[in-house]
């Protein structure tokens, strides 16, 4: 029983760390923020939140997969849509997971990736498949979640909806914004 | 290791020019001024090279 309440509070945690480096990763890569030092701060906090919530995404699956009762097993959870339990959802989840790989691979090679104008060019929409992960990872936790009924749960998911919509929301107003060249007010001149 | 921008995609972010105020100054438009292109391969160059947001700079070896 403690490893299946593991395996629900990981995934629950999990979802909120990948909500709030998703919502980073929207801020900083516009100019929401205008001081560098700030932006040097967020793209940090990005990374952080990404590298927990896929650690403690990785204690959801072991969580899942050492539970004899999940029915969810190795194949279920490797291979999408073969799980015997909610196998579409559960699926989702999976999809959800790769995903978020791949985007944190290529955000960590991001420095050496540069090297070449083709991948440098590709960079962006391949990391921005991380938003696709994020909203298969909702899906995944709202329709196969154990705790997607209890009221607290719920509003958490609300939460991580808002987040992520005002976030991009943020990013769009700050782009299609003009006078952009202003934001560099505070250099020393 | 030489650092390059490449200005088709720089935008003037100034993210480089604070992590590494040694080695780039910035414009009056917030366009970054290198002081020499020739660096070492050191932790701190990297770290700028990476958190570029237009992923307009890049460490190449000669």
């Amino acid at each position: 029983m403690t490893i299946w309440m593991i395996a629900r509070g990981a995934g629950l945690s999990a979802l909120i760390l990948l909500t709030a480096a998703t919502c980073l990763g929207a801020l900083v890569s516009g100019r929401t923020a205008t001081r560098p030092d700030t932006r040097v701060l967020l793209q940090y906090a990005h990374r952080v939140t990404a590298s927990l919530g896929l650690a403690v995404l990785g204690l959801h699956l072991t969580m899942i997969l050492a539970d004899s009762f999940a029915h969810v097993g190795w194949m279920g959870a490797l291979i999408p849509f073969t799980s015997g339990y909610r196998g579409l959802w559960v699926g989702l989840g999976s999809i959800a997971a790769y995903t978020f790989l791949l985007v944190a691979v290529i955000g960590f090679a991001r420095g050496r990736l540069t090297g070449s104008a083709r991948a440098t060019a590709a960079w962006r929409a391949v990391h921005g498949a991380g938003y696709g992960a994020w909203a298969l990872a909702m899906l995944h936790g709202l329709r196969s979640g154990t705790d997607s009924g209890v009221a607290w749960v719920r509003w958490i998911y609300l939460a991580c909806l808002v987040a992520v919509i005002g976030s991009v929301a943020a990013r769009a107003v700050v782009a299609a914004s003009p006078g952009r060249f202003r934001a560099v007010d505070g250099v020393a001149r | 290791m030489t650092l390059e921008i490449d200005w088709t995609r720089c935008d003037g972010h100034g993210l480089c020019a604070a992590l590494l105020p040694d080695r780039i100054s910035r414009d009056e438009w917030g366009f970054p001024v290198l002081h020499g292109t020739k660096l070492p391969p050191d932790t701190a160059v990297r770290r700028a090279v990476a958190a570029c947001p237009a992923l307009a700079l890049r460490l190449t070896r000669t």
